[in-house]
Order: C-alpha cells, then sequence, then structure tokens
C-alpha cells in the first residue's frame, strides 16, 4: 500500500512538474508573442497626421478609419478602395479576398459610406504603384453607412414658383414686343411697297 | 479720338448681355435633364431656378434694351469682359444652392474658375456632390474653353459680322478660316470629333476598372470636357488620382495635349499637310521648354526613383504646361517636390499652351517670339552696321518676324508676368512664402489650377477675389478689360 501511495505521489508530482512545464511554455510563448506584436503593432494614426508627414510612416503598419468613397476600381493583383477621412483622402490597395464582403454602403450623392477600419502598410511612394497608398492587410466595417436623406428647402419651392411667373410674364411680353416690331415692319415694307 | 459712349451704346451692350443670359440658360438645361435622368431632386430645383432667373433676366434685358446701334468692336469687347464675369454669377446659383459651398463667393469662384478652365476649387465634400452638379461644373469648362459668348450667341442668334469682335475678345488671335463663324463652326466640329473619341476612349477604361456603364460613361464625358478644355476639373476629391489607372492617366495626357494644340494647326493638319506638325514654331518651342523643364524636374526628383519621376514628374509638368491642372499627387506631395520642382512647374504653367486652344499663360507662340528677337539681336550685333536682317519662322506658312508680332508678344508678356507677380505679391502679405505664393498666382493667371494648398474653403476673402480677378483678366488676356475699364472711365470724364 505504502508503495503504492508512494507510486501514485510520484505520478502526482510527474503531472504537475509536465502541467508546469506545458503552461510555462505556453506562458513563454503568449508572452513573447505579445512582445513581439507589440513592436511590430499598427499604430493607430489620423489621416491627416500620415498625409501631413508621410516620411515618418513610410513603410510602417497603421491603421486609418474612414468613409468608403466612389467604387471598388479593379486593378491587376487586386483592387482599390479610396477612403475619406476628415477632409483627406488616400486610396487602398487590398487582395480582393481581404475586403469585408459586408461594404455595402459607398460614399455618393446618395448614400454615406462605411465606415471601414483599415490595417496595413503604408507607403509614402509606392514602387509597385508609385503612389502614396495603404497596402490593406485588414479591411473591417466600423459603421455602417445608410442612406442620405434628400430634402428639399421650402424657399427652393417658393423660388421656382415666384422666377417660374416671372419668366413666363417677362417671356410673353418678350415675344408681344417682338411680334409687333415685326409686323411693324411688315406694314412699313408693304406701304413703302405700294 | 477715343469713342465716348453713349445711352444707345449700354443699351445695346445691355441687349447683348440679354441674349448671353438666354443662351446660358439654355446650357443649363443640360444638367437639369441630368437631375431628372438620375432623379436628383433637390439638384433639379438648383438648375431650375437657375434656369428660370437666368431666361428672366435675359427677357428682362431684351426687352428693356432694344439693339439701337449697329454693334462695333468696342460693344464686343465690353459685352465679352462683362458678358464672362455675369455668367459666372449667375453659373455660381445653382452650385451655391448645392449646399456644398460656404459662402457665395466661394460658389463664384469655383464658377469662374470652371469657365476660365482653370480648374482651381473650392467645393467641400466634393465626393457627396450629386451628378447635375457634376456635369455643371464640367459643362462650364466646356462652354468657358469654347468661348462663352461665341457659344451662347451661336445657340440663339445668327452671324453678324461683329462675331469678329467676340471671338478676338475672347482672346484668340488667329482666324482659322476667313469667316470667324465658319471657323467658330469648325472649332465645334473639332470638338465633337473629339468628344465622341475621348468618351468612347475614357468609358472603355473605366468601365474595365469596374466602374457601373452608366457611371463610367458620365465620368468620361467629364473628363473629357476636363481634359480636352484644359480645365482641370474632376468628379472626386482626389482628381485624376482617385482612378488609380496608368492608362487613363495617358490618355488624359493624350487629350489634354490635343486640347493645347492651336485649333489652326488641328485645322492644317486634318485637311492641308500632315507636315506641318514636324515644322511648327509653337510645336518646336513647346518641345524646347517641355523637355527643358522636365529635364530640371528630373534633378529636383531624382530621389524618387525612374517610375515615380515620369508618373508624377512627367503628368504634373505635362498638367501644367498644357494649362490643364489634372493631378494624380495625393494631399500635400506637390509641396514635398522641393522648391525646384516647384519653379519648374511654375515655369510651364507660366508658358502655357498654343494660341487659339483652351489653355492659358503667355503662350507658345509668344514666348517663342521673344526668344527669337533676342537671337535676332544678338546676330544683329555681329553684322555690318548697314546690313538688314530678319529672322524668320514657320507657323502654317513661313513668317518674318515683324516688329507688330514683337511689339505684341511683348505687351502680352508684360501683361502676364505683372499679373503673376501682382498675385504672388498679395499672397505674400497674407504670409505665404514667395514660392508658394508665385505658384498660386500663376495656376490662377494661367487658367491652369494646380495648388500647393493656398486655394482652399478657408483663405481669406481678399485672396479670393483677387484670384477671381486674375482667373477672369487670364482667360480674357486683359485687352477686353481694359477696354471695359475705359469705356466706363469716359463716362466720367464726360
Amino acid at each position: 500500500m505504502p508503495e503504492n501511495r508512494r507510486q501514485s505521489k510520484a505520478l502526482f508530482i510527474k503531472r504537475i512538474l509536465k502541467k508546469s512545464i506545458v503552461y510555462g511554455l505556453w506562458a513563454i510563448v503568449f508572452l513573447g508573442s505579445m512582445v513581439f506584436l507589440g513592436a511590430a503593432g499598427a499604430e493607430v494614426v489620423s489621416l491627416n497626421d500620415a498625409l501631413a508627414d508621410p516620411s515618418k510612416f513610410d513603410k510602417e503598419i497603421v491603421e486609418v478609419e474612414g468613409e468608403v468613397i466612389g467604387d471598388l476600381l479593379k486593378d491587376k493583383d487586386g483592387v482599390w478602395i479610396n477612403i475619406l477621412s476628415q477632409g483627406s483622402n488616400i486610396g487602398i490597395f487590398s487582395r480582393r479576398d481581404n475586403l469585408d464582403k459586408t461594404i455595402n454602403h459607398w460614399g455618393s450623392y446618395r448614400e454615406n459610406g462605411d465606415i471601414v477600419k483599415i490595417r496595413g502598410v503604408f507607403y509614402a511612394q509606392c514602387i509597385v504603384h508609385q503612389e502614396m497608398d495603404i497596402h490593406a492587410n485588414n479591411i473591417s466595417v466600423s459603421k455602417k453607412g445608410n442612406e442620405r436623406k434628400e430634402t428639399i428647402a421650402g424657399y427652393k419651392v417658393r423660388l421656382s414658383i415666384i422666377f417660374f411667373i416671372i419668366c413666363l410674364t417677362t417671356a410673353v411680353i418678350y415675344f408681344i414686343k417682338v411680334g409687333y416690331l415685326r409686323n411693324k415692319s411688315r406694314k412699313g415694307n408693304t406701304n413703302s411697297d405700294e | 479720338m477715343i469713342i465716348s459712349p453713349d445711352r444707345k451704346d449700354f443699351s445695346t451692350i445691355l441687349n447683348i448681355l440679354g441674349r448671353l443670359m438666354l443662351g446660358l440658360s439654355v446650357f443649363m438645361l443640360l444638367p437639369l435633364a441630368v437631375a431628372v435622368f438620375r432623379r436628383e431632386v433637390s439638384p433639379f430645383f438648383d438648375f431650375f431656378i437657375s434656369f428660370l432667373i437666368s431666361s428672366s433676366l435675359g427677357f428682362i434685358f431684351l426687352v428693356c434694351f432694344p439693339l439701337k446701334k449697329e454693334v462695333s468692336w468696342l460693344h464686343a469687347f465690353f459685352a465679352v469682359s462683362m458678358g464672362w464675369l455675369i455668367s459666372s454669377l449667375l453659373g455660381a446659383i445653382p452650385l451655391f444652392f448645392s449646399g456644398h459651398f460656404l459662402s457665395f463667393v466661394d460658389a463664384w469662384f469655383e464658377a469662374m474658375s470652371g469657365f476660365a478652365t482653370t480648374g482651381l476649387v473650392l467645393i467641400q465634400d466634393l465626393d457627396h456632390l450629386s451628378f447635375a452638379h457634376n456635369m455643371w461644373r464640367h459643362l462650364m469648362m466646356f462652354i468657358g474653353g469654347q468661348g462663352i459668348i461665341l457659344a451662347s450667341l451661336s445657340v440663339l442668334t445668327r452671324a453678324r459680322p461683329v462675331a469678329v469682335g467676340f471671338y478676338y475678345g475672347e482672346a484668340r488671335q488667329e482666324k482659322i478660316l476667313p469667316n470667324v463663324i465658319d471657323t467658330a463652326r469648325f472649332i465645334w466640329k473639332v470638338c465633337f470629333i473629339y468628344l465622341v473619341l475621348g468618351v468612347c476612349v475614357f468609358s472603355l477604361i473605366l468601365y474595365s476598372k469596374g466602374l457601373a456603364l452608366d457611371k463610367s460613361l458620365f465620368h468620361a464625358f467629364w473628363l473629357f470636357f476636363a481634359a480636352f478644355d484644359t480645365g482641370g476639373f474632376a468628379p472626386h476629391a482626389q482628381n485624376i488620382a482617385y482612378y488609380h489607372s496608368f492608362s487613363l492617366e495617358m490618355a488624359t495626357v493624350v487629350f489634354m495635349l490635343l486640347g493645347a494644340i492651336n485649333f489652326n494647326l488641328h485645322f492644317w493638319i486634318w485637311m492641308k499637310s500632315r507636315r506641318e506638325i514636324y515644322k511648327n514654331f509653337e510645336i518646336k518651342t513647346f518641345l524646347f521648354t517641355f523637355f527643358s523643364l522636365q529635364a530640371l524636374l528630373y534633378f529636383s526628383l531624382k530621389g524618387m526613383g525612374h517610375l515615380s519621376i515620369f508618373r508624377k514628374g512627367f503628368y504634373q509638368l505635362i498638367s501644367a504646361h498644357t494649362g490643364c491642372g489634372f493631378t494624380n499627387l495625393g494631399v500635400g506631395e506637390l509641396n514635398n517636390f522641393g522648391p525646384l520642382a516647384l519653379i519648374s512647374v511654375t515655369l510651364a504653367m507660366m508658358i502655357g499652351g498654343g494660341v487659339c486652344a483652351t489653355t492659358g499663360g503667355v503662350k507658345l507662340m509668344r514666348l517663342g517670339i521673344i526668344f527669337r528677337t533676342f537671337l535676332m539681336e544678338v546676330k544683329r550685333w555681329m553684322m555690318p552696321v548697314k546690313s538688314i536682317y530678319k529672322e524668320r519662322f514657320h507657323h502654317l506658312q513661313d513668317l518674318i518676324l515683324s516688329d507688330k508680332k514683337i511689339k505684341e508678344a511683348y505687351v502680352f508678356f508684360t501683361l502676364f508676368m505683372v499679373t503673376y507677380v501682382g498675385g504672388a505679391i498679395i499672397g505674400m502679405i497674407y504670409g505665404y512664402s514667395p514660392v508658394m505664393a508665385l505658384f498660386e498666382s500663376v495656376s490662377a493667371t494661367a487658367n491652369v489650377g494646380l495648388s500647393v494648398g493656398i486655394t482652399s474653403p478657408s483663405m481669406p476673402i481678399l485672396l479670393k477675389l483677387v484670384y477671381i480677378f486674375q482667373m477672369w483678366a487670364g482667360r480674357l488676356e486683359f485687352i477686353s478689360i481694359f477696354v471695359s475699364f475705359g469705356f466706363i472711365l469716359t463716362l466720367f470724364k464726360k
């Protein structure tokens, strides 16, 4: 019995040692990856800051947020989207499969585009595309866009009515005058013929 | 003896302006139709009101001010300068109603920029602008490129002998055909043939990029108007950079160049001799100035790599030289080019394209004449005292460099330089650096539209008004404006 107890104790210690080694290793891997990701982590920047000093962020991983504008534009190896953020625009190049399928609203007269969060490499002077752009690693929608409501101001309707009346009146007066002058000159011509 | 105007003269001028307003209102029907087609209700009202205001004013002027005198050159010149001001003011109304401008002055700035084929913008949130308003912005460039007065009057009235006055008043120095109306018709024909070609090319490129068919057609129309009339507006805030397309950029280069070439040369190449393009004085001057400035730009951008220099430097330079103002650069990128690059682009803007084209600036012909005059003087000093020497140049035919041509070239050169520097000084007074202030002043006067960032809704209102004046004066090449000022001054002399 004591031998059995000793054996089970040894097994227990062994198991604890094994577990502590596994957890230890996990902890090391986790902490290591945290340190690694921290070093290579994305810097959340405003687009205006990046555009104001492009060399500072050149080839850095950045995270920007902005409204998707216009259209999805095809290119050889991927697609382009353009984003608008605080009055500044930039082109985002992405692999097609990177693109979040949930982008449904593209900024235009009719719609406010989806607000997307883009994580990728900022190039002040992209060698591939010869332009300032961001090569996206990840694109996600942070806020859904919506339809822009068309509001017709009351004063526009009133102005339309007022100017329609003015325009019609002046046009009628003008054509009466033209007709009168034409008749007058015709009469003058017939009188001179007689 | 200077002719003093009387009431009959003013009645005649106001009658012409009335016709112009009616002509302009006819053009407003196009964006109105676009608003109906795209079901844009609010823009429909914007253009409906503007159409009614323009046509009401037109009818009022026609009723109240009959043609009391035979239209003379003086009337034509005054009507041209005032006509451009009135057109820009009326053209600003639908823009202001759009709600994309801080003030009416901003909308007026945009309208003048459109009509003068400049391309400087004060619009806010362009990416959310309606199709109808975008159509109007680009149509203004097309109308302005053809000459507002000639375009408007050709819509409403038949040719009159004084049409030549309007033609010269709108800064066209050469007639292509003996009759000005035939010349104007030829210009329209050329434009429509290129329009069809341009729309086909641009829409194919855009459709292949993934734009919907109707959208690619609209964008193609707008890009053609902006490229061929060397205007430089685009439907998105990023301008040409929005499309991320090298082939589109190259296509715009072709149409920018076609727009910057003298219409006379188009006629010659189409109808007479294709060899003219190799011998033409303006083309030779262009090649010389363009490659000299390209070399300068290359040195200032040499850290960028050849492909980037070509894609960015070449494009900016050609856009500046043709007076178009398209840009494929991002925000602030032009400033990062450095002062030497900015100076080379500024010089290209100063020169501009051919006479009898839609470009602004000093023009290639005048610069070439000034250069030839300099050569002639040097040669004269090296010759015997009694020798008579005249320099020759080839522009459609062999021409002698006459004193009249030299005088004319120097007068216009001086006027442009004074306006460039004057605008730059005002910019410097507001605290901008000399290079930036000169760049923006030249861009406005030479009707280019490239910007280093001074032109923005937050810029001082006086500077906005100065640039409006520069765009107006630069587009009409001063003379008709000076004649108008003289016309007004004679009233006070009485």
